[in-house]
């Protein structure tokens, strides 16, 4: 699973770079993003806006994602493509996370 | 009503048929393929990815349920039938629990009733049947032989075509 991370605007920045989040990348997802994040305090931006296409397992990760942040670290999600921003809001997972628009905006709404 | 020749042309380029060993990464590049062949066909890209996101859930429940422990054959075939688009999966997996099935339609999602779960509290999975009971139309599952036999239905998917 690529993952490029940075930090900016207090935000711990993790970019996806695969254009899929299923079943078969789950785990080495789950498992990118806990290194990527672990450590630190800030709240985490994951950068979506690569990712054409995720399953239920994939969301399944992103959860599980958000919950090994435990509860002084919030998950926020950018740049949701048609079919992502589909998964999330059918399974209303869309309430539960902090969603921008682009990570653009979630860095300024931020400052 | 006859058939038009060239429609029965278009009917021929419309069918997908791929077999394969249900794996997720087999499932994964089963998808990318048919969705080559999806974004070949007048169907609106929002509801490709419907259909994208059904077939996937489907596929999934196979590797992860009816080959739970070893991994078998998959059949996936899908068509254009009319203004309906159809995909129909083969597994010779462990027979699909009486009860998944619901008729499709609005179904309470996971979360529903809840403004602000608590985080600690959210599921992980489940969804796959959600989602598909959400977008298709129409599923009907049958049992023959030692093979399951899942059809999905996606009404006026296709638009009519254009008048002569």
């Amino acid at each position: 699973m690529g993952l490029r991370a940075q930090h900016s605007n207090g935000f711990c920045l993790l970019q996806v770079e695969d254009s899929r989040i299923d079943a078969a990348g789950a785990i080495a997802f789950k498992e990118a993003v806990r290194q990527a994040s672990e450590g630190g305090h800030e709240d985490v931006l994951l950068d979506l806006g690569a990712v054409d296409f995720i399953d239920s397992s994939g969301l399944g990760a992103v959860v599980a994602v958000m919950k090994a942040l435990g509860p002084d670290r919030r998950l926020h999600l950018a740049g949701l493509r048609p079919a992502v921003a589909k998964v999330f809001r059918l399974t209303r997972m869309d309430s539960v996370f902090t969603i921008h628009a682009t990570v653009a905006d979630a860095l300024k709404n931020a400052a | 009503m006859q058939p038009d020749p060239t429609q029965r042309l278009r009917i021929g380029k419309t069918v997908f048929s791929l077999s394969f060993t249900a794996t997720p990464l087999a499932v994964r590049r089963g998808l990318v393929a048919f969705e080559t062949y999806l974004a070949g066909l007048p169907i609106a890209a929002e509801r490709r990815d419907s259909i994208c996101i059904v077939l996937a859930e489907a596929l999934n429940n196979i590797t992860e349920h009816a080959y739970p422990d070893a991994c078998g054959p998959i059949w996936l075939r899908a068509q254009v039938q009319g203004h309906q688009f159809m995909a129909t999966l083969r597994d010779r997996g462990a027979p699909l629990p009486a009860g998944l099935l619901p008729q499709p339609g609005p179904t309470q999602g996971p979360t529903q009733g809840q403004s602000a779960p608590n985080p600690a509290d959210l599921p992980e999975g489940g969804f796959g049947w959600h989602l598909i009971r959400s977008l298709a139309d129409g599923l009907d599952h049958a049992r023959f032989a030692q093979w399951n036999e899942l059809r999905i239905i996606f009404r006026n998917a296709v638009p009519a075509p254009p008048l002569p």
